[in-house]
Order: structure tokens, then C-alpha cells, then sequence
């Protein structure tokens, strides 16, 4: 079951893990746009790494517990998604 | 967004850095041909990429681009005197040609010591009134650029620099390449063009038929960079305003028809916006392109190029007579893209949204190439069969089934 990001989460974070925003935002963003926008979605799964590098980016957000974003659409770490993969729901 | 060290290589292109490793490998826009009309005319200093240069025409003619610091003591050879042939120091008197070639130093009399040494110096081309340098390792110098804007004689064209400070260069690129922003920001002059009242001939031909604020975004890699296209409902049904965005790497937009706009960095803190107007059936008129982008006002540009922006009018803004309270376009677009926070914009912090679909190609597009460039390999754009002479901005209503792709048959897809 994927995970909204919350700051109790920060602390958890496997520092180990990473990946190109550029890349993964740019994919990502075709992907929506050739689905038709977000307009009847509300979530976006992102793999472990995708999650640790959003997080890290935004630790002063985190830790002000404001609602994590990404295109748009909130984010979830989602442990069944490997590698830089990203999945909107 | 990015993450920091993501952030840092797009944004930082000193020496040694890998997007100025990149940047280095094409032909950089240094000054337009006007700076230096005559032979012999004033040197002028030019700053990119973070390091200084001079520039200056011969007796001849001749273009020269030097390393700003004199060979002998570093003193600014931007104070020189352009005479006979070279420029000369006015510290010590050492003079240079344009390709470095030592021809004087009155405190040294040794011959063997003029052959021996020459200043730094780059190569040179000059097109479109436009004049280019190559900063990079000789091995690796590509053929001169060749824009369609390039042909024809000087009256076709109206080239302008500006100097945005405060402002890193790929925010600035960001902004050529942000459609959904022009119905808003640039919403008083949008409104003009639909009515037929703003530069009818040149940016408004197309009336800007449309409405529609939530356009549908197409991308497409090309041989050059991309080109997008913002798919709006047009006011005639059934119809798609189309309106085609070419980036050519790295630093050149086409916001609509005959005009071309290179955002170059001098530093990573300011930003020199090269702007060019060509049309061979309407010759650009410098006097309306300046009052209309609200430059003819000297507290906004003057001779020193730097962009300025004056108070917003806030009691238009209030009568409804003015959306941001501030005229012309580059005055608008300055405002936004020099106060984002600092000279670079923290986009750890910023939340893109699909709409700005062709930001986020370009970010990957130049990490991509900088990391291509740091592992051996040459950029994709400078492959020599790729042929960026053909590339325009424009725009076209078309039939809701029908391909954008016809309004720009040269643009050869990846």
C-alpha cells in the first residue's frame, strides 16, 4: 500500500537512494499529458528512490508537514515500484 | 523541480563546470554587429560563461575577441586604443591583432619575443548582426551557426541586447519556453494583439485567435532540441490555434515568426538577452519594437543595457486598465525571471506543474548533454548533418484532426 509523506517519515529515509529529478519529471510529465492532464487524478506512486530524492529536496517542507507534491498530484512512496518508476492513481 | 546538486550543474557555467563544459562546445552570441560598426571602433568588454573578454574590428575590419586582461599586466584592454591594425594597452602600450599576435611592446625590445608569444585569443564569426565567439578547445569547434534570421541584408533585421541581472541564464531560456504564461503575464499585450492593435504586422499577425488559457501541450524531440505546441480552442469551431515553440540548444527560442531570441549567460547571476526581429516583408522598425516593449523609456534601458523595472502602475492595475501594471513584454518577463528569490532559482523549492512540460525537457535535455560532455562524448546538436537553418516560431489554425507538424515541415524529428 503506498505511503503519503510525512515528516515522521524523514528520519526514516535510506540515504542510499536517489534519482534524477530531471529525468523522472520529465517522463513522468509526458506521461500525464498523453493520458489527458490530472484532472480526475489525486495521487502519484513513486518508487523508494524517487521518494528519497523528492524528500530530501523539500526536508524544509517535510518537516513543516506540508502535503508532498509532485506534478501536481500527491505524493506516495510506493515499495512495489523499483528503479525511477512512477505511477499516477 | 530538481534536487541542489541537480540544480547546480544546470545552472553554473564557470570553467571546469559541466553545463560550462557544454556551453563551451558551441558558438557563443557575444554582442550584436553594431557594437562595433567600423573598423577601428571603440573595443568593447564583453562578459560570458563567467570570464572576460574584449572585442574589437581592425583596420580591416577584422573581428577580434581577446581575453579582457592584457598579456603583459592585466591591465583591461577595454580602455585600449583600436589603431593600425590592433588593439594597444594604454598601460604599456603592448599591442595585439585579432588573432593575438603580439605587434608591440615599447618596454621590450626583443623581437624573438613577439614571435614567440600571442595573447589569447578566440575565434571569431559574424552573421545576421550578430557576432559569435568560440570559447572552447579547438578539436572540438563546430561549424558557425546558420539561422534562417541570417539571410538577407541588414534592413531584414532589428538586433537588441539586454543585460538581465539578478537573473541566471536557464531561468531566463525557462521563460521562452513557458506558453502558458503569455496569456496572463502578457495578458494587456494579448488583448492588443487579438484586437488587431499590437504590431499587426510582426508578433500580432495572427490576431492570437483563442481564449483558451488551458492549452493542450504536444513535444517532440528534434534534431536540434525540441519544439512544442500549445493546442488551444480556437474561436472558430472545430479549429486549433496552434502556436509552435522551437528550443535550439542551448540557448535560442523562437517566440512566433520572424524573431529569435538567444538568453546567454555572462555569469551565473545575469543573463545577456540577445534579441533579433527579421522580417524580409515588413522590415522591422527599431523605434516601434523599443516603445512597444516599453524600452524607449531610458529609466528602463539605457546605454548600458540593463534592464530596469520601474514601479508597477499599480492605479491601472486597480482600473482594470493593466493586468501586471508594468509595460512591454521584456519588462514583464524581467520582473518575473530577476527576482525569483536570488540570481539562481531554488528549484528544490518550486512545484511544476504538467503544464510546464517544455521547462522540464529542457532541464533533462541540458543534464543530459552535460553529462554526455563530461563522459567523452560530443553534443547531438553539433552532429554536423544536423541543419538548424530552417527552424522558425510560428503559428497556424488547423483542423482539430489535423498534424501541427505541417506548419514547420523542416523541423526534422528525432
Amino acid at each position: 500500500m503506498p505511503t503519503e509523506v510525512s515528516h515522521d517519515l524523514y528520519g526514516e529515509l535510506d540515504e542510499s537512494l536517489g534519482a534524477p529529478l530531471a529525468e523522472v519529471l520529465d517522463r513522468t510529465c509526458i506521461i500525464l499529458l498523453d493520458r489527458g492532464g490530472i484532472d480526475d487524478l489525486t495521487y502519484l506512486n513513486v518508487s523508494p528512490a524517487v521518494y528519497q530524492s523528492v524528500v530530501r529536496s523539500r526536508a524544509k517542507e517535510v518537516r513543516r508537514g506540508g502535503p508532498m507534491s509532485l506534478l501536481g498530484l500527491l505524493l506516495r512512496r510506493d515499495e512495489s515500484l523499483s528503479g525511477n518508476e512512477t505511477s499516477a492513481a | 523541480m530538481l534536487s541542489h546538486e541537480e540544480n547546480e550543474k544546470l545552472c553554473r557555467v564557470g570553467p571546469g563546470t559541466p553545463m560550462g563544459e557544454l556551453l563551451r562546445r558551441f558558438w557563443i552570441p557575444i554582442c550584436p554587429s553594431k557594437d562595433l560598426a567600423q573598423p577601428d571602433s571603440d573595443p568593447v568588454r564583453i562578459r560570458r560563461l563567467g570570464e572576460d573578454f574584449v572585442a574589437f574590428r581592425d583596420s580591416e575590419g577584422e573581428l577580434g575577441v581577446l581575453d579582457e586582461q592584457c598579456f603583459h599586466r592585466g591591465a583591461s584592454l577595454s580602455f585600449g586604443r583600436v589603431e593600425d591594425g590592433g588593439i594597444r594597452c594604454l598601460y604599456h602600450g603592448w599591442k595585439y591583432a585579432v588573432d593575438g599576435t603580439i605587434m608591440d611592446t615599447p618596454n621590450m625590445r626583443q623581437e624573438h619575443f613577439k614571435k614567440k608569444f600571442k595573447a589569447p585569443a578566440y575565434p571569431v564569426y559574424e552573421a545576421g548582426g550578430v557576432v559569435f565567439a568560440y570559447f572552447g578547445h579547438k578539436e572540438h569547434q563546430p561549424p558557425p551557426p546558420k539561422y534562417k534570421w541570417m539571410e538577407g541584408p541588414d534592413e531584414w533585421r532589428y538586433v537588441f541586447e539586454m543585460i538581465q541581472e539578478n537573473c541566471n541564464w536557464v531561468q531566463a531560456v525557462e521563460g521562452g519556453l513557458d506558453s502558458s504564461h503569455v496569456g496572463i503575464l502578457h495578458g494587456d499585450e494579448v488583448a492588443l494583439i487579438t484586437r488587431g492593435e499590437y504590431d499587426p504586422k510582426g508578433i500580432g499577425k495572427d490576431r492570437y485567435p483563442s481564449v483558451d488559457q488551458a492549452p493542450r501541450l504536444e513535444i517532440e524531440d528534434t534534431t536540434f532540441g525540441f519544439h512544442y505546441v500549445a493546442l488551444r480552442e480556437a474561436l472558430e469551431p472545430g479549429k486549433y490555434y496552434a502556436r509552435i515553440t522551437p528550443y535550439v540548444m542551448p540557448f535560442m527560442t523562437f517566440p512566433a515568426f520572424a524573431s529569435a531570441v538567444m538568453r546567454v549567460p555572462r555569469d551565473d547571476e545575469s543573463t545577456a538577452v540577445i534579441s533579433v526581429a527579421w522580417d524580409p516583408d515588413d522590415y522591422p522598425n527599431e523605434a516601434a519594437i523599443m516603445d512597444r516593449q516599453g524600452m524607449d523609456d531610458p529609466r528602463v534601458y539605457g546605454p548600458d543595457k540593463r534592464l530596469r523595472i520601474l514601479p508597477q502602475d499599480r492605479e491601472a492595475m486597480r482600473r482594470g486598465e493593466s493586468f501586471s501594471g508594468i509595460r512591454g513584454f521584456n519588462p514583464q518577463d524581467g520582473a518575473m525571471t530577476m527576482n525569483m528569490g536570488g540570481p539562481i532559482l531554488d528549484r528544490t523549492k518550486e512545484h511544476v506543474v504538467p503544464s510546464d512540460m517544455a521547462v522540464l525537457r529542457m532541464r533533462r535535455l541540458l543534464l543530459r548533454c552535460a553529462d554526455a560532455v563530461a563522459n567523452g562524448e560530443a553534443p547531438p546538436q553539433l552532429d554536423p548533418a544536423v541543419d538548424a537553418s530552417e527552424v522558425v516560431g510560428t503559428s497556424g489554425v488547423i483542423d482539430v484532426d489535423d498534424d501541427w507538424r505541417k506548419l514547420v515541415p523542416a523541423h526534422k524529428a528525432l
